[in-house]
């Protein structure tokens, strides 16, 4: 599986939209859905501590490492 | 920029007048040319409409140069299409038609020194649930050669396509 972006599962804790999100970290929703659906390349730290800042959380919260053998260690 | 139309119209005259002077015919040379300028004024006031696609890569393939590319995307084809109208806003390129029904996107270069300008038409294919197809066709709207600036457009299109999946 590989880092998982966990940030629908912060904006639902925090009850935003992302398009609010969108407004205050001036982001576009469109790049916003890319990285909630895990299809971004890579993160910039400003954005993570964009995000950090806005959502009131740590990057832990937003990025997860599931190794790709999870399921086999079970 | 300003100046390129000033340079291409005296450079189609002075073409006229070469012309003129070889043919030693003022009616055989405008039997030549206007031809040709009539079909730049219709490729420029069909240049930007989707509808007009076939024109430009079925129709007047012959006299344009085109260049094909594609690549795929572990992007779903409805974000990928609004993705890339923002890439297209974000670039040099202008947007001129797009349609979220058929996933087709329609952007263009204006007028440069090497050539009239370049159309550049993306479709989205669906090819999985998460998976799609991004084919490109750049197109010179007048002119069978377009100095290379038909690769550069694709080129330039893969490399920011890239970059701004940097988030």
């Amino acid at each position: 599986m590989g880092i998982i972006v966990n940030l629908d599962v912060m904006l639902a804790k925090r009850k935003m939209k992302v398009k609010e999100l969108s407004a205050r970290i001036d982001i576009s929703v469109v790049n916003l859905s890319i990285l909630k659906q895990s299809k971004a390349k890579a993160i910039r730290f400003s954005t993570l501590e964009a995000i950090c800042e806005v959502l009131e959380c740590q990057p832990g919260d937003i990025l997860e490492f599931v190794p790709d053998n999870a399921n086999s260690h079970v | 920029m300003r100046t390129i139309p000033f340079v291409l119209s005296i450079s189609v005259l002075i073409g006229y007048k070469l012309l003129r002077n070889y043919l030693d015919n003022p009616y055989l040379a405008l039997i030549v040319f206007i031809p040709i300028l009539l079909l730049l004024v219709i490729n420029f006031s069909l240049r930007k409409k989707l509808k007009h696609k076939d024109w430009f890569i079925k129709h007047l393939g012959f006299l344009n140069e085109k260049v094909e590319s594609s690549f795929t995307t572990d992007i779903p084809p409805n974000l990928l299409f609004d993705k890339i109208i923002e890439q297209v806003n974000d670039s040099s390129s202008k947007l001129y038609e797009h349609d979220a029904s058929k996933n087709q996107i329609l952007a263009g270069n204006s007028i440069g020194l090497r050539t009239w300008g370049e159309n550049l038409y993306i479709d989205i294919e669906r090819i999985k649930e998460n998976e799609s197809r991004v084919i490109l066709t750049s197109v010179t709207v007048f002119g069978l050669v377009s100095w290379n600036k038909n690769k550069e457009n694709i080129s330039k299109f893969h490399t920011s396509f890239e970059e701004s999946l940097t988030i």
